[in-house]
């Protein structure tokens, strides 16, 4: 978080002036820059390659796999959903209030993101499992049992994809900073208005982008799921963890799965691109 | 009515503080060199700043007092405030920019926008750039639009800060009008011009190290300026003429040379120190030299202000011994000259 | 128009972290990344054995040099096996992910049984859903977890409940037996057809289930070389030979013991 906020402050592309000529980078670098490109290439165009691109219909079609579709939706689009309505008042208390251990709440913010997706189902199964520090209460009083719900699979992809929105909108709401809203206060504004009308109107690319972020992490979500959640078709079996059953079973249904996971990713991204991201 | 500012505002690091200060209606100039306090104590009036101790009120009725945990929050007070760095909501157009004001006070959207129509036609935005983005616009443009949002709500108090700093010098002179007969029944002017002082201002404030070091009318505050900064700060000659060319004829009939090109109605302004007075003729590089009457001297220390009358009145400071030596008193009629290249022309 | 490019700076990172993402979703379908030395001599014997045995691979290689275990599921392992992954020696939890190496042409050596092993029908510690017979894998009213029948424990359960002709009530198909236990023993699940072998690791409880006696699965070891190297060949021996360091191992962890006889001879 902290490379991120120092390279937005000096990553003023108006204030920079023109880039450098090629001619003036040290070939090397260009060279391992390249090869670094390759690296991340490389997989999608495995890929491609190995695509059964004339059976995609058929092998797509599959009741399986489209049941799994389903699933997929529902649980990325509500935990996406999760991360707007807990996401956005956390982001706000981040930037906006003076918090005693900055340092501490940050990195659990952060830790969804580098923590092992199978630890943090683990972690999910001990807080809000049956038996967990908070489900056995959830289980005694409200009679809900998360784990291997469809519930439990948005809990678990919320989870993971959190941070990822926090972060986005906290950063921009930092970038904004508070004046427009003092200005708004002293043009008749209480802090709900000004929430509405200046703040969120402002960081509209950043709600966007981290809302996006954080729907394509919840898609792509394997382990935390897997792990709280299980895997049952039509309930919690999502398309990676179909995609990981069809690796046993029928290779060429995985890549097919895994062609459009990709293909929405790189659509997710590209759109970051044009439409949120100004030169 | 008036705001009566009487406590302390805690900044990281200073402290702001004004011991009993009423602000009576009509124009108040705040000035005092960078970093006394000007900003903060609008702040405080706009209540985007609380006071760590003491009592705030506005037009009888409080809106800080710590200590009988009392505290107006901005939305409420009343209390517009143009900021120095405009802070236009870049989101909206101009149009409901100058709005927005208007529509928290509870107005639909349309009658919002006619009045918000009717005070930029009043500031000079042309009616073209009422649906654009502030961000498309010219400075000067954004600092109308920015006073005009800030008038739309019909405040109790303006705050002025730093007014006329990025407007194109063609508007100046219909902006100044603008805040000269604002609605606002208190306009707290926040300046570094002097012109703005002289044109404007009603009564000044002088801030110096977090505290109030002088205030009273322009005049009172003259002659007692409390500071280094606002003694030279008030020292400043403003002069209204018309210009042509690179001369400037002032109301006196007196003919002035400046050293950039101007037409029309001007002020020229001129520090204290830069005239320079004799008793004969001068000769030499001075291109401006005038006769005048010698109306007053006030001796402060080692320095002299010289009030001079004549064609155009003016003060000029010059050292206590030079005073001495020219042998000057009241009614004394002498030369005083002004290089061209110190005067500044404000259009 | 500065602000925003400031911003964008920021959305460009976030960008990155998700082609990092996709590239990682990509990479469970390329070949497995075992760290694996090429033909076995000069680096480690590099051994790859079924998740189930990771207790036993642990004790039997405890401190020694010159071995490196890969453990996975074992269709995983097969798989990687076949995209080229650099391996010795593969033990697998049952017959057919064994076929299907030695179909994929990526096992030369002949295989051995070492070991077998049961399904149990397990429950936590204390049996808090009440379970008293297999057919109660039919009750709605519990947790029930199987392993997906895409791997091998899971395929057997299947072959087990569908010869014991009982409706499953499932809630969810783990992709490992051990992940199966473990939310078994976290009281997650009710109950659960594992491993004998897993029951015992995880200390969970078992209810007696005839049923279940007649479907045992077989573990296999095989060289991937058709002529085996002398320290391939001893590592072999320690699970192949009857007595050795291996067969104890598995013997003290519940495995049943078997007669080092040919896949071939034996029932599946």
């Amino acid at each position: 978080m902290q490379a991120l906020t120092a390279a937005s402050h000096s990553g003023d592309a108006v204030e920079r002036g023109p880039a450098r000529p090629a001619g003036q980078l040290p070939a090397t670098l260009t060279v391992v820059g390249f090869v670094a490109l390759g690296l991340l290439a490389l997989p999608i165009v495995g890929l491609l390659q190995r695509a059964p691109w004339t059976a995609l219909p058929s092998l797509l079609g599959e009741s399986a796999v489209l049941e799994a579709l389903r699933v997929s939706l529902v649980v990325s689009v509500s935990a996406a959903a999760a991360c707007v309505v807990l996401g956005l008042p956390l982001a706000i208390v981040l930037a906006r209030r003076r918090l005693r251990f900055p340092r501490i709440v940050r990195a659990v913010v952060m830790l969804p993101m580098v923590l092992p997706p199978v630890v943090a189902g683990t972690a999910l199964l001990f807080a809000l499992g049956r038996r967990g520090l908070v489900g056995q209460w959830l289980e005694e009083w409200f009679g809900v049992s998360l784990p291997f719900t469809t519930a439990g699979s948005v809990v678990a992809a919320a989870f993971v994809a959190l941070p990822f929105f926090v972060v986005t909108v906290e950063a921009a709401l930092r970038q904004a900073g508070d004046e427009l809203d003092e200005a708004a206060a002293t043009l008749g504004a209480g802090a709900w208005a000004t929430l509405a009308h200046v703040t969120l109107p402002t960081i509209r690319p950043a709600l966007a982008a981290g809302t996006a972020l954080a729907w394509a992490r919840a898609l792509g979500e394997f382990g935390a799921t897997l792990t709280f959640a299980g895997n049952f078709p039509g309930r919690t079996r999502t398309l990676p963890l179909e995609t990981y059953l069809a690796l046993e079973r029928n290779p060429e249904a995985a890549v097919a799965i895994s062609l459009v996971l990709m293909a929405v990713a790189l659509a997710v991204l590209v759109t970051l691109r044009d439409r949120w991201m100004p030169r | 009515m008036t705001v009566s500012f009487d406590g302390r505002v805690a900044r990281s690091g200073w402290t702001l503080r004004v011991d009993g200060l009423d602000i009576d209606e009509g124009v108040t100039a705040v000035i005092g060199a960078n970093g006394t306090g000007k900003t903060t104590l609008g702040r405080a009036v706009a209540g985007l700043d609380r006071l760590a101790d003491g009592r705030l009120e506005i037009a009888g009725s409080v809106a800080d007092d710590p200590a009988a945990s009392v505290f107006v929050p901005a939305h409420r007070r009343r209390v517009a405030m143009v900021f120095q760095d405009l802070r236009l909501f870049g989101h909206l157009r101009v149009i409901d920019n100058v709005a927005f004001g208007l529509r928290r006070a509870g107005a639909d959207r349309a009658g919002a926008r006619r009045q918000a129509g009717a005070l930029l036609e009043r500031v000079g935005v042309d009616s073209a750039a009422w649906p654009r983005r502030p961000a498309a616009l010219s400075g000067g443009q954004r600092q109308r639009v920015a006073i005009a949002r800030a008038l739309a709500p019909e405040p109790e108090v303006l705050i002025v800060d730093e007014p006329l700093a990025s407007v194109d010098s063609s508007g100046r002179a219909q902006l100044r009008s603008l805040l000269g007969d604002s609605p606002a029944r208190h306009v707290i002017l926040i300046t570094h011009d002097p012109v703005d002082v002289a044109t404007l201002a009603e009564r000044v404030v002088v801030l110096d190290g977090g505290a109030v070091a002088s205030r009273g009318s322009a005049a009172e505050v003259t002659a007692s300026p409390g500071c280094e900064w606002a003694a030279t700060f008030l020292g400043a000659n403003v002069v209204p003429g018309r210009a042509h060319g690179t001369s400037v004829t002032t109301e006196g009939g007196l003919v002035l040379a400046v050293a950039e090109e101007a037409a029309g109605a001007v002020y020229v302004t001129f520090p204290a120190h830069a005239v320079t007075l004799h008793r004969d003729r001068p000769a030499g590089s001075a291109r401006n030299a005038w006769q005048a009457e010698l109306r007053r001297v006030d001796v402060d220390g080692e320095r002299a202000r010289v009030h001079l009358g004549g064609p155009v009145a003016v003060k000029a400071d010059v050292t206590r011994r030079s005073a001495d030596e020219l042998d000057l008193r009241p009614g004394l009629t002498i030369w005083a000259s002004l290089k061209a290249t110190e005067v500044t022309v404000v259009t | 128009m500065t602000a925003l490019n400031v911003a964008g700076g920021r959305y460009r990172r976030r960008a990155r972290l998700r082609v990092a993402a996709v590239s990682a979703a990509v990479a469970v379908l390329g070949p497995g990344c075992s760290g694996a030395a090429d033909d076995g001599d000069g680096g480690d014997v590099v051994v790859m054995a079924a998740s189930s045995l990771t207790d036993v691979i642990e004790i039997v290689f405890e401190g020694r040099e010159g071995v490196t275990p890969v453990i996975a599921g074992s269709s995983t392992l097969v798989a990687q096996l076949a995209a080229g992954a650099g391996a010795d020696v593969l033990i697998t939890a049952n017959s057919a992910t064994m076929e299907q190496a030695v179909s994929d042409g990526s096992v030369h050596g002949e295989p051995v049984l070492i070991a077998l092993n049961a399904l149990v029908l397990a429950t936590p510690a204390g049996n808090p859903g009440g379970v008293t017979a297999l057919a109660d894998l039919g009750r709605e009213d519990l947790l029930i977890g199987l392993c997906a029948p895409e791997v091998p424990c899971g395929e057997l359960a299947r072959q087990a409940l569908d010869a014991a002709g009982i409706e499953l009530s499932a809630d969810t198909l783990e992709l490992n037996v051990r992940a199966l236990a473990s939310k078994l023993s976290l009281g997650e699940l009710d109950a659960g057809l594992v491993y004998a072998t897993d029951a015992r690791m995880a200390g969970l409880a078992t209810v007696d289930a005839p049923e279940l006696s007649d479907h045992l699965t077989g573990y296999y070891i095989a060289s991937v070389s058709a002529e085996p190297p002398p320290q391939v060949q001893a590592v072999i021996d320690d699970f192949a030979m009857g007595g050795s360091v291996g067969a104890k191992a598995l013997y003290a962890y519940g495995f049943l013991g078997s007669d080092s006889r040919p896949v071939s001879a034996v029932p599946p």
